[in-house]
């Protein structure tokens, strides 16, 4: 009975908040106020245990292929929506899911978790199983040393009651070792799907080791064709369709095949895991398509550099028709000189704030921009005017506060926060 | 290889390049080129031989283990950098790349990092966290020129005596609380600017492109291929300077 005042506290605010049009955060703040062990009551019920994905980028997506993968074996998973990965989201998660006595049916719970709650959560989460996927630059910013971002994850790892899965490819988080009582599997992408990507992977560098080349993967992208990928899976190999084109998501579906198969303790079904995928949809703004008149419009969003990279080698040489917008949500773009654009000849429309300053960059490249745009309707209104392209699909390539205004612009609501 | 070729020394692209660092040396480069300069671009990286002639050299900025890793190598460069600072040429160094430059880096865990001393300068890691748009003035090869940028730090920069900043800050914080900001020796000099510095700063870039070339005798004009750089430089400058109050996150 000890649940029943605070789920019921909890869903309330809940129902304020939705009244009110907003407010994610509240009702998981509030059930944590009443009853502070709530995150603990209700993971522990998870027979299979809790699965933790950390990374600096792919954290949304590799959730989504990991539950869809173990659904499509018969389990049942609890998962917490995108974004959601702070305390007071995952047990806003949570609330939606339980019986008035906080009880829930689920046989896993799989959880994005945010690097830097990460070890704090262990505490209430116990993770059994913890993926970490890589450690990219966007951090500099957020956490000012990447080393300390891939400590954070290292450290969380180490606290897995029995399983890590990491990545090879990635120099911070590569060479983990097992500690007492884990097993440690890894997953990556093969050299020559690799090299055939113009700029790689994008993991940050380790500047204090040297790359190891000596590790093992237990799952490995073998072959990558726009969005289809085969991976090996121990010694299954699948075919999949990712829910988007890129090298990254590819890596995402290797990293969450591993740990599929490490949750159920022995290979995955091929036929499953293809079902599994066939089925997903691109997660919020990562390759997601919704009409523009005749047309359709695809929105890639971007939260780094490692992200706008690889969304960028992931489009069609020569894209037709494609709109760059970036706002003062991502505050220092310095980065942008990192970038190679040599995959775009032009740019029809820039928009946001920040427009100029990437105006300015495509410049020194010699990369014409037909209009720059600050407004964002305006942009779009200029983007829907032009004419349909070849391949009916108008580009946008945004950061994530552009992408909801756009989203908002073109009729489609804000779901990501309204867990 | 043609005399007129301006020589570009770029100094540890990857550890000290995490924050678009490349951009400098790329405008370095194309405004050079717009004037009708070719340039050639050397990378130095850790063991390679130390670059005996230079008209120009960049350092970026890199986090602690980026400039922890390369502190070692760096002080077999002391003596070159002491024959570019007597002849003229300019060494440009931003956030990571000063630091190294100075008589070292003291952490928050109490170590010291050694520097090239090459600034007369001190860093001290664990100062408050600075990210936000930086606004200074700098006297630096001409009359008072006003920059834009990006700053973020969490360092306090202590000059020695003999040392002048490289700029008065305007809006944000620089090397303490004295309203200085980075370090300037002859035509050298470290910054906290980044955004990167020289693209979005055309203005300072003239000037260093006109130390490093009148050196050799060549002139540096602009021309109206420069137009759309610095139409697009000023509009940025300007959207910096709108938001100039806006305070971002830091964790
Ligand atoms: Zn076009």
């Amino acid at each position: 009975m000890k649940y029943v005042v605070p789920v019921l506290a909890g869903r309330i605010v809940r129902a304020l908040a939705r009244l009110r049009g907003g407010g994610s955060a509240y009702p998981g703040r509030t059930v944590l106020a009443l009853a502070p062990d709530f995150l603990t009551h209700v993971s522990s019920q998870f027979e299979r245990g809790v699965v933790f994905v950390l990374g600096s980028n792919g954290k949304s997506t590799t959730t989504m292929m990991l539950t869809e993968t173990l659904r499509a074996h018969g389990l049942t998973v609890f998962t917490n929506p995108t974004g959601a990965n702070l305390p007071q989201g995952i047990a806003s998660a949570f609330l939606r899911e339980v019986t008035p006595f906080g009880d829930v049916k689920h046989d896993i719970g799989v959880i994005e978790v945010d690097e830097a709650f990460a070890v704090e959560l262990t505490k209430s989460l116990n993770p059994s199983t913890v993926l970490m996927l890589n450690v990219q630059v966007d951090q500099l910013y957020r956490f000012f040393e990447t080393e300390r971002v891939g400590t954070m994850m290292t450290d969380t790892a180490a606290l897995a009651t029995s399983s890590v899965i990491t990545n090879r490819d990635d120099q911070h988080l590569g060479p983990y070792t097992a500690r007492p009582g884990q097993s440690v599997t890894r997953f990556g992408a093969a050299p020559a799907v690799v090299a055939a990507s113009p700029n790689g992977l994008q993991n940050a560098n380790d500047f204090t080791r040297r790359a190891d080349d000596s590790l093992d993967a237990q799952a490995e992208v073998l072959t990558l064709d726009g969005a289809g990928a085969t991976i090996r899976v121990g010694d299954v190999t699948v075919d999949v369709q990712l829910p988007a084109r890129g090298l990254h998501y590819a890596v995402d579906a290797a990293a969450a095949l591993q740990t599929a198969s490490v949750v159920l303790g022995g290979p995955v079904d091929a036929v499953a895991v293809s079902r599994a995928f066939d089925g997903m949809k691109p997660a919020y703004g990562r390759g997601e398509r919704m009409s523009l008149g005749t047309d359709e419009a695809e929105f890639i969003m971007f939260k780094n550099a490692a992200s706008l990279q690889m969304n960028l080698d992931a489009l069609p040489q020569g894209v037709e028709q494609v709109m760059l917008a970036i706002d003062e949500g991502t505050p220092d773009i310095s980065w942008i000189y990192d970038i190679d654009f040599s995959h775009l000849d032009h740019v029809d429309v820039l928009a946001g704030a920040k427009a100029w300053q990437l105006a300015l960059r495509l410049e020194h490249e010699g990369i014409p921009v037909h209009v720059i745009e600050e407004d964002i309707s305006k942009a779009i209104r200029l983007m829907r005017a032009l004419p349909s392209p070849g391949d009916r699909t108008k580009h946008f390539v945004t950061n994530y506060e552009q992408m909801m205004l756009a989203r908002r612009i073109l009729g489609h609501p804000d779901l990501e926060k309204s867990a | 290889m043609s005399d007129d070729v301006l020589r570009i020394v770029h100094v540890y692209p990857e550890e000290l390049g995490v924050s678009g660092d490349r951009g400098n040396v790329t405008t370095l480069v194309e405004r050079a080129r717009r004037a009708g300069i070719d340039s050639e671009v050397t990378e130095y990286r850790i063991g390679d031989d130390v670059p005996s002639v230079a008209d120009v050299v960049v350092l970026g900025h890199g986090p602690l283990s980026g400039v922890r890793s390369v502190s070692v190598d760096a002080v077999r460069l002391r003596d070159a950098f002491e024959g570019f600072a007597r002849s003229g040429v300019p060494v440009v160094a931003v956030g990571g790349g000063m630091e190294l430059l100075t008589r070292g880096v003291v952490t928050v865990e109490g170590d010291t990092v050694e520097g090239v001393g090459f600034f007369d300068a001190l860093v001290r890691r664990g100062a408050p966290r600075r990210t936000n748009y930086f606004q200074v003035t700098t006297q630096y090869g001409g009359d008072d020129l006003t920059l834009f940028g990006f700053e973020d730090h969490a360092a306090h920069l202590e000059l020695g005596a003999g040392s002048r900043p490289f700029a008065t800050v305007v809006h944000g914080g620089g090397n303490g609380s004295d309203g200085a900001e980075g370090v300037v020796r002859g035509t050298s000099f470290g910054t906290q600017l980044k955004g990167p510095l020289l693209p979005l700063n055309p203005g300072l870039t003239d000037r260093i492109l006109r130390t490093a070339l009148s050196r050799r005798g060549i002139s540096y004009g602009l021309t109206p291929a420069h137009e759309k750089l610095d139409q697009y430089a000023a509009a940025s400058q300007r959207v910096i300077a709108d938001n100039l109050e806006r305070s971002f996150k830091a964790m």
